[in-house]
This record gives structure tokens, C-alpha cells and sequence, in this order.
């Protein structure tokens, strides 16, 4: 347990040495989860139902949130504890911390990466790019969850075995072993933790933690009998492994669901308080970025069952309404259509969940982007804000990204961020020297295609070092095909090795695109330079002007001239990803449009832009129209969405946002609007019914609106708790309303 | 067919995702120029069948660039800052949208071919499929360009498009068997059952258009009756019990609709030079409106 003093520092030293002690890397990191798992779990909280909460240390081993990426160290905390506790330790104690701090100064996974990258692409003192970024991760992993629960601790390690058997002994096949003994002594911790609880407990309570240890001791070793067993080793391999996104929730435990419920072992009731306990643990954890929990689609192995237990999930995100875990629902033609009329209703009572995906355009594309067959492609999912993963056999971490709009900017400033006044690339051009859209359109790409290089490599680095330094086992356990093949996932053993990219400003940048063909080389109205111009002045004294680049056709209207000029930059961007991935060991490297709140962030720090954006504002959130660029209803902004070519990316969101009237009085229309779309082409929707009063309000009295959560592209949040520039683009999206 | 005998059209409004102009998702489009003059019409700016300009005086702030670019003199500026037009002597050449820094000039009207404005309404053809949706065309009164729409029920007939026709019942006979043969449903308006009342509010006689009603029954094609209810004009018992006489008496008649009056056009009347009438009425409550559908008694 975390204990913020000296203890924590021993800990530290303790963990160090083990790690310097072990020098195969299997072996070594068996060792680390061993004493690493007991340390990082936190008490039982007083109402848990499903148990598990973790906090990591200063140094430890986490794909990510524990501290970045894989071994990682915390200097800045260790920092901290030192000085604070500086009088109470010997000289010699604060020596042996300081040189721990050398050790992993150099000996941290994520500086082997940098050292790594920077010898290829060395940094240059004069140039300091803002519009595209590198980071070092592995994130929104999606195991076989159906597998662990389904085959229990001790037949995973049967599996093993068996696989040693048939393959030949090796360090990884122990330490895989060892690193199941390490999830079965977390359940027996928590046991004895259940066990020191139950003298004190209240008689209601002592009942619930003696099924508790029941649970726990049964799970420990044999596979999970029932719906709750099977719930809490999802849960205890998670919370052990780090794992922030929970899959086909009702296709891995739907058979467990219907079963006890059918046999009268467990009631609804019932599972809704196991469920809104495990919403509370996630919630707890607060990865609002992440924690996907999936129901729906095709490819599940007992339908019914799983419907029925998907019925029960989105009433938990109803009663539970807050901003995790991602509920989110995989449509397709034939669907029980209960299930999206109970989505609809949650949309309706203010809820955000469950965000609604189309199987029907998906899992086509899946299958022709990872040319898997059609078995395979039901198996994706998306993670985090919604890239799309193969669950059980792949990765999909999105470490790198462009902005592109900004990279926009630095083209018409030659070289320079006009925002920051820092030289971000080489000098492209003299705009006034562009003669047609197509030579500007040739300066963009230039700027664009060497940085989508080196993201490309960053992230086979990203991977290729994580393999060097771990083998992941927990993670290697339930990716196929880690164990059949004796190779750790990051080694060879996970059959999609995937990476994404995330581009931002996607619809900024085509609408300013478009601004400038239809206004300087089109129509003749302005010369290149007025508009740099015009964007440099925040459009002040430049009010018609701005109103005129505004008029120019939008993205979002279904004016084919717009949206073609959205598609032709997306498929540059992708074309570009693409082709530097083809260049390194990725399977594939592919674009995702699924910002966060990054659209907004970025957005304060981006000067104007020629669609008449002013400098500060938001940027276009994932595939959706500029704010407030959409006036041509609902069904013309689907259409321009559904324009997308659904093969060049691996995931796009799409913020929908309607009246609360307009979906109580027309819930069958709205339905039809949605399922049309869905199966046409139409990939994502983030429904919402949070009405523009209700927003403006909130801004006035937050203290009266602190449960009120909006879908902001990839994840969701209190509104009031959000920066003032994201409230504002909040507001100003479209609502659309009765006419 | 040759490019000279295409007729052209003047269109104010292509309302696509529309929700209460017939079943399921449409597009309503709005044909410019009407045959009546209601008193309480919401959408005064389509009773000329000519574009013409509407000035947004919410938005203008006065600066008066939009009188140095008048060659006519439309726009005036008054010492208070007041801005003053002659919409009647508009050219209509756009010099004043274009010089409007705020945008409060805007042009109400555009031409179309028929064939331009089915290129619009088929781009939600899967929309209409799955929701039993289709094309309303509305007005104005749309058989006021009655060549013109003609040519938009035939194309949106081969489109295979469920097409609602919005009129106010004032066509000749002949027109009406016409483009009833490509209508699949009749949004018919009935105003007022007095006929003195219905000249004093609407400026025309009901005869012609009772005696529509009639021949559509005989045609035998779906109507929905719909009803604008103004408060003080037609909310009477004699105008309910005539409307549920008629529901009674023609089986064609689907449902009846009540439109309760609303504010909503009144600001557009003084947007294009024309003074409005009943700016006294107040707009209906919830309980108004309920006690009108008890009253209808259908």
C-alpha cells in the first residue's frame, strides 16, 4: 500500500534491487509483479461488492498509467519525499536513494526509447514542432477476457503447461506461471482483508463479505462458477494487470448472467449492485480517457444471453450516470431492438452512455484493413476514445499524433507557428508565390510527410523497446498468440501489432482549405496573403471578410465541394500514415479522428484560421463540422459524415446533440434517422440530449449543475468542471432541434 | 428535353430533416408566391412569387453601408439611427447583402430547375426509405408556380419518392386532377368556415376550396386537414363543429390537424416593408391548445 513516507522509499530501494538482481528479463519481471501487486492494492472500501483498487509507487512496472510505460520511475516524486523527510535519514540511506535515481535515470523504458529515436531523428536546436507529438505507451490493451473467466487461474496455468509441453521449456513459460501465482495471492490478500473486515462489519455487511472470501478463494484457483466469480477475476486481473478497458463485457459473462439468473442464484437487483460496484471501482480509478465497457454486436457467442445482460448494463449507466465507465453499443441490422430503445432512453434522461458504434460499416472494414475474415472483424472493439482494436490479438496504442491544422498555420507563415512566433519547420514557401491551391496543398504535404515518419518509427520503438525490456506477461496471457507461440506480446507473440495516430483539426483544417480555394483561387475574391493577413489581425477590422471565408462551403452540409475537400485531406493524412508505416515492423499504422478534449486545448493555442475560426477557439472535434459550420439539419450532417471512407482509418467519433423535445416527440423518427445512417456507411455517434439552456445555466450556476456530463468527442466529463474554452465549444455545438 | 423548355422556379426554403410536414423524415420545400393573403401568415415573405430582400433589424447596426451601395434608394438611415426602406423600388441587384458587414440583408428566393431541386431532395432518398418518409412541397401556395411544380411532382414520381402536396386548396379544378394523379397525400388547409370571414382574413372566397375538398374525396386521396387556429378569428365553435363535419362527411380525410397560432413570423413581416396586421394576438397557451382539441372532439 502507498503510504506517502519512508516506507515508500524502501519499497523503492527494495523493488530496485530486485530488478538489478534478475538478468533475464521474464524472470526479472515475474519477480518485480510478485512484489510489486501485494504492495500496490488498497484496502476494501466499505460498500464494494466486487473488490480491487490499485495505486502504484514511485517505481514499478505498468503499460501505462502506473507511470507512463513499462519500468518506470518517478524522480520527481521521489524528489519530493526526500526533501520532506530529509532530517529523519542517514546520510548513507539518502546516498543509496540518490543513486537509485542515477540507476533509473538511464535504466527507465521510456528514456531507452528517446535515446533511441533521437539518433535517427536528432533534435534540431532552431526548430521546436508543435503539430505533431511522440509519446511512449501502451494503452487501451483489450485481452481475452472470455478466455480467463471462462478457463480460471489454474487452467490458464494448465494452458501453459501444456503449451511448454508441446513448444519446449523456456523463462517466459515460468515466469507466465509465476505471474498467475501473483493474481491468486492477490485474491487471497484481499480474502484476508475481507476477513479482518468481517469481525467489525455490520450484519448485513458480514453476510456480503463472507461470500466475498467465498468468491475470492474459489477464483484463487478454479475457474468462476457463477456471475459474481466471474465479474471479480475480471476485476482482480485487471486491477493486477493495469488493464483500463473491459471488452465484450456481455458476451464474456452473459452465459453466467442468464444462468444464475434462470436458476434463481442470483436476482437483478442483485446484479445491478455487483455492476454499479464495479461502475464505482472504475469510476474510482478515474481514467476518463479510457474504461470501455462493450455490449452488442456481432460475433457473441450465446445472443440472448448476452442481450439480457447488455439490458442490465445500460440500466446501470442510467442509475450510475457519471462520466465512466464508456458504455458503448455495437449496432447492427437485426439488433434486439430493445436494446436501442433503452439507449435512446438513457440519451433521453440526460445520460451519455452507451456511445452507439455500427457493426454494419465496421466490421466490413475491419476485415479488408487487417484482411482478417469475418470471425475475426466481429472481435473488434474500440478503447479509449474509440480506436479500433482486435480484442484478444491486438494493440492499437495511439502514441503519436497531427494537428494538422496547425501545421496549416506554419505553411501560410513560412516555417513559423504564428500563434507562438516559434519556427516549427523550414521555410515552405512565400504564400504570395503560391500560384494555384495546388502548390500550397504541395507545401503542406511537405511539412507533413517527414513528421509522419518519424511518428511511424516512434512507434515501433514504442513497441520494440517495451519487448526488449518486458514481456508482459499479464498481458501475454490472454494475447493470442503469445502463449501458443512461446513469444511475448511485444517479442513477436501478438498477431496484430497495431498503432495509431491521432489527427486533430481534421474539419478546421479542410474548412480553411476550402476557405482559400473558394475565395482566392476559385472566385478571385481575396489574394492568399489578405487572408494570412485577415487571420493575423484575430479578423478585427476583417468582419466582412471573416463573414465571407465563413460563407464558403462547410464540411458538414452535405455540399459535395466541401465535404470532398474533407475527404481528400483525411485520405492525405491517412495516405501519409500509411505509407511511413509500411516502413517499419507495424502491421499496420492508421489514423484515428477521435479527439478528446485535445480539440479544445489545442484550439487555445492556435491562432485564426481561414474558415473564420477566431485564434483561441476550439478546433473541429473528430470528424465532426466546424462549430456551428452545420445548418442544413441533422440528415445532411450525417450525410457529409457517412462521406469517409470508412477503410482509411481505425476510428472516428461524431458529436450529435439534440433537444431533449426533439427526441421525446419523435424517438421513432430519431431511431429511423439513426439506424439509416448506421447502415450507410455511418460509423459512430456520441448521442447527447444535454439542452443549450441547460449549459447556460450551468455556467451561471455551476454549483447547481455538478452532475451534469457531456460527451465531448473521445471521453466525457462534468461540464462544470471543464476549462472555460471547452464549456464554450460545448455551446456553441449544434443542437438540433423541432423545426 | 431541350434546355429552353426547362421552366424555372423561385424556391425560398429547402428544409431538409423535416418531422412535421407529413409521415416520417422529409424535405419540405418551399415554393415562392401565394394566391391568398392571411392575416396571420408565418411566412409573409413567400406571398410574392419574385425574390426580394429581407433586412434582419435584430442584426443591423445602422452604418449605413448599404445605403452608399443603393442605386435605387431603397435604404435610408434616419437621424436616430433608424434604418427606413423602400422595398419597392428594389432591383433586386444584391449590392447591399454584399456590402452589410453584419449580414443583416439577405436575398429570400432562388431560381431552380426542376431537376436542381430533386438533386437536393434525393440525397436523403435512404432516409425517406427507412423512416416511410418522402418530399413535402409546401409554399407559399405551390401550385402557384403550377408548370413549375408540375415538372417536381413528375421527377420526384419517378424517383419513386412519397410526395406530400401542402395547398391551400385555391387551384382550378382541372390543375387539381392533374397533380393529384403523382400526390400520395394532400396536406390541405381549411381556414375558416364562414366565407365572409374567410375573404376578410384571407382575402379570397372558401367555395372553390370546400369544392377541392370534395373533389379530392371523390378522387379518393388521402387529406390531412390542417386547421390554423387564431385566437379571436376561427377559434369558434361553429369553425370546430364545420371541421368535424367535414372529417365526418369525406372518408379521404385522414386526420385533422390543429395549428395553433404563433409568433414566430411576426418580426418577418417588418423584415420585408410589410405591416402586420394582428400584432395583437397573443399566442396560445398549452391549456388554450387542449381545450381547442377537447372542443374539436375528434
Amino acid at each position: 500500500m502507498f503510504n506517502h513516507d519512508k516506507r515508500d522509499l524502501d519499497y523503492a530501494l527494495a523493488f530496485t534491487e530486485l530488478y538489478q538482481s534478475e538478468p533475464d528479463k521474464a524472470l526479472r519481471e515475474a519477480k518485480c509483479l510478485k512484489m510489486q501487486v501485494p504492495y500496490i492494492l488498497e484496502d476494501i472500501c466499505e460498500d464494494d461488492l466486487v473488490v480491487g483498487y490499485m495505486r502504484h509507487g514511485f517505481v514499478g512496472f505498468s503499460p501505462q498509467y502506473g507511470g507512463v510505460y513499462t519500468y518506470y520511475f518517478h524522480d520527481d516524486k521521489v524528489e519530493e519525499v526526500l526533501k520532506h523527510l530529509e532530517n529523519e535519514l542517514s546520510p548513507d540511506y539518502i546516498e543509496q536513494v540518490n543513486r537509485m535515481s542515477l540507476f533509473w535515470a538511464k535504466e527507465n523504458t521510456l528514456c531507452k526509447v528517446k535515446e533511441r529515436y533521437y539518433q535517427k531523428y536528432p533534435m534540431k536546436d532552431d526548430i521546436r514542432a508543435s503539430y505533431y507529438y511522440n509519446a511512449c505507451r501502451i494503452a487501451g490493451m483489450n485481452v481475452d477476457l472470455d478466455l480467463l473467466v471462462h478457463t480460471g487461474l489454474n487452467g490458464l496455468k494448465k494452458r501453459v503447461q501444456s503449451y511448454r509441453t508441446a513448444n519446449g521449456a523456456s523463462t517466459f513459460y515460468d515466469a507466465l506461471e509465476q505471474s498467475i501465482d501473483v493474481i491468486s495471492e492477490a485474491c487471497l490478500l484481499y480474502a484476508n482483508k475481507a476477513r479482518v473486515q468481517i469481525r467489525t462489519a455490520s450484519m448485513k455487511r458480514k453476510a456480503q463479505l463472507e461470500e466475498i472470501i467465498c468468491t475470492l478463494e474459489h477464483i484463487a484457483v478454479e475457474a468462476p462458477r457463477t456471475f459474481k466469480e466471474a465479474l471479480q477475476l475480471m476485476w482482480i486481473y485487471s486491477v493486477c494487470s493495469d488493464l483500463m478497458n473491459f471488452g465484450r463485457m456481455d458476451h464474456y459473462l452473459g452465459d453466467f448472467y442468464a444462468r444464475d439468473i434462470d436458476s434463481g442464484r442470483l436476482t437483478e437487483d442483485e446484479a445491478i449492485d455487483y455492476l454499479s460496484s464495479l461502475f464505482r471501482n472504475i469510476i474510482k480509478i478515474n481514467k476518463i480517457h479510457d474504461s470501455r465497457i462493450i455490449i452488442g454486436g456481432l460475433g457473441r457467442k450465446d445472443v440472448q444471453a448476452a442481450d439480457r445482460l447488455a439490458l442490465v448494463l445500460i440500466k446501470v449507466a442510467r442509475l450510475v450516470k457519471d462520466v465512466v465507465p464508456q458504455l458503448t453499443l455495437r449496432y447492427y441490422d437485426g439488433i434486439c431492438e430493445k436494446l436501442v430503445d433503452e439507449a435512446l432512453i438513457n440519451i433521453q434522461e440526460g445520460a451519455v452512455y452507451p456511445i452507439l458504434y455500427s457493426d454494419d460499416a465496421i466490421v466490413p472494414s475491419i476485415e479488408k484493413i487487417y484482411a482478417v475474415d469475418h470471425q475475426m472483424a466481429c472481435r473488434w472493439v474500440p478503447f479509449g476514445c474509440g480506436e479500433y482494436v482486435i480484442e484478444g490479438y491486438g494493440t492499437a496504442t495511439p502514441n503519436t499524433g497531427a494537428i494538422i491544422s496547425t501545421a496549416l498555420d506554419v505553411v501560410l507563415h513560412r516555417g513559423i507557428n504564428s500563434f507562438s512566433g516559434i519556427r516549427e519547420a523550414e521555410d515552405c514557401g512565400d504564400p504570395a508565390e503560391f500560384e494555384t491551391f495546388e502548390d500550397l496543398f504541395r507545401a503542406y504535404e511537405s511539412i507533413l510527410k517527414p513528421v509522419c515518419e518519424s511518428m511511424a518509427y516512434h512507434e515501433q520503438l514504442n513497441y520494440e523497446v517495451a519487448g526488449e525490456e518486458a514481456c508482459y506477461l499479464h498481458l501475454s496471457l490472454l494475447i493470442h498468440d503469445c502463449v501458443e507461440t512461446n513469444q511475448p506480446i511485444f517479442s513477436g507473440g501478438c498477431r496484430f501489432l497495431t498503432a495509431t495516430s491521432e489527427v486533430f483539426g481534421l474539419i478546421t483544417c479542410a474548412d480553411s482549405l476550402m476557405a482559400i480555394k473558394h475565395c482566392v483561387y476559385d472566385n478571385k475574391i481575396f489574394t492568399l496573403p489578405q487572408i494570412v493577413k485577415m487571420c493575423d489581425a484575430n479578423f478585427v477590422g476583417y468582419e466582412k471578410e471573416r463573414s465571407i471565408l465563413q460563407g464558403a462551403p462547410k464540411y458538414g452540409n452535405d455540399d459535395d465541394e466541401a465535404d470532398n475537400m474533407a475527404i481528400r485531406v483525411f485520405n492525405h493524412i491517412a495516405d501519409l500514415h500509411e505509407e511511413a508505416g509500411a516502413h517499419t515492423n507495424l502491421y499496420r499504422y492508421k489514423v484515428v479522428s477521435v479527439n478528446n478534449s485535445g480539440s479544445s486545448e489545442r484550439g487555445e493555442r492556435t491562432a485564426a484560421t481561414p474558415c473564420g475560426r477566431k485564434k483561441g477557439d476550439a478546433l473541429s472535434n473528430g470528424n465532426s463540422p466546424s462549430l456551428g459550420a452545420d445548418k442544413n439539419g441533422l440528415t445532411a450532417t450525417l450525410n457529409s459524415m457517412a462521406k469517409i471512407d470508412p477503410l482509411r482509418h481505425v476510428g472516428v467519433v461524431h458529436n450529435i446533440r439534440f433537444n431533449k423535445e426533439l427526441l421525446k416527440n419523435n424517438t421513432d423518427k430519431i431511431k429511423m434517422v439513426l439506424k439509416t445512417f448506421y447502415e450507410n456507411n455511418g460509423i459512430q455517434t456520441n448521442l447527447s440530449c444535454v439542452g443549450k439552456e441547460d449549459l447556460e445555466q450551468a455556467l451561471l450556476f455551476p454549483e447547481r449543475y455538478k452532475n451534469l456530463i457531456v460527451r465531448i468527442g473521445g471521453f466525457s466529463a462534468r461540464y462544470v468542471e471543464l476549462s472555460k474554452v471547452i464549456q464554450q465549444e460545448i455551446l456553441l455545438r449544434t443542437t438540433y432541434e423541432e423545426l | 428535353m431541350c434546355n429552353s423548355e426547362v421552366i424555372k422556379g423561385i424556391i425560398f426554403n429547402i428544409q431538409r430533416f423535416s418531422l412535421h410536414d407529413g409521415p416520417g423524415i422529409r424535405t419540405t420545400v418551399f415554393l415562392k408566391g401565394c394566391n391568398m393573403r392571411c392575416a396571420w401568415c408565418h411566412n409573409p415573405e413567400s406571398m410574392r412569387r419574385e425574390p426580394q430582400i429581407s433586412i434582419d433589424y435584430n442584426r443591423c447596426n445602422s452604418c449605413g453601408e448599404c445605403v452608399k451601395v443603393c442605386q435605387a434608394g431603397v435604404h435610408k438611415i434616419e437621424t436616430e439611427g433608424l434604418h427606413q426602406t423602400n422595398i419597392a423600388d428594389c432591383k433586386l441587384c444584391g449590392a447591399c447583402i454584399s456590402a452589410c458587414p453584419v449580414d443583416a440583408i439577405s436575398m429570400v428566393g432562388k431560381e431552380y430547375t426542376p431537376q436542381e431541386v430533386i438533386d437536393v431532395i434525393i440525397k436523403e432518398k435512404k432516409y425517406y426509405e427507412r423512416s416511410a418518409g418522402g418530399v413535402t412541397f409546401s409554399g407559399g401556395e405551390p401550385t402557384f408556380q403550377y408548370e413549375f411544380l408540375l415538372q417536381l411532382l413528375q421527377l420526384a414520381k419517378a424517383e419513386q419518392l412519397h410526395i406530400c402536396l401542402e395547398t391551400n386548396g385555391l387551384v382550378s379544378e382541372p390543375r387539381l386532377i392533374e397533380i393529384s394523379q403523382y400526390v400520395d397525400l394532400f396536406l390541405f388547409d381549411y381556414k375558416h368556415s364562414e366565407d365572409e370571414l374567410h375573404r376578410k382574413f384571407t382575402g379570397t372566397s372558401n367555395q372553390s376550396i370546400l369544392n377541392n375538398l370534395e373533389l379530392l374525396n371523390r378522387l379518393q386521396k388521402p387529406v390531412i386537414l390542417r386547421c390554423p387556429i387564431i385566437p379571436g378569428i376561427n377559434d369558434t365553435r361553429e369553425h370546430f363543429d364545420a371541421i368535424r363535419l367535414l372529417k365526418q362527411k369525406y372518408k379521404n380525410i385522414e386526420d385533422v390537424e390543429l395549428m395553433p397560432y404563433h409568433t414566430v413570423g411576426v418580426t418577418k413581416w417588418r423584415n420585408i416593408g410589410e405591416y402586420y396586421s394582428l400584432s395583437n394576438i397573443k399566442a396560445p397557451q398549452k391549456e388554450q391548445i387542449d381545450a381547442w382539441h377537447r372542443e374539436l372532439n375528434l
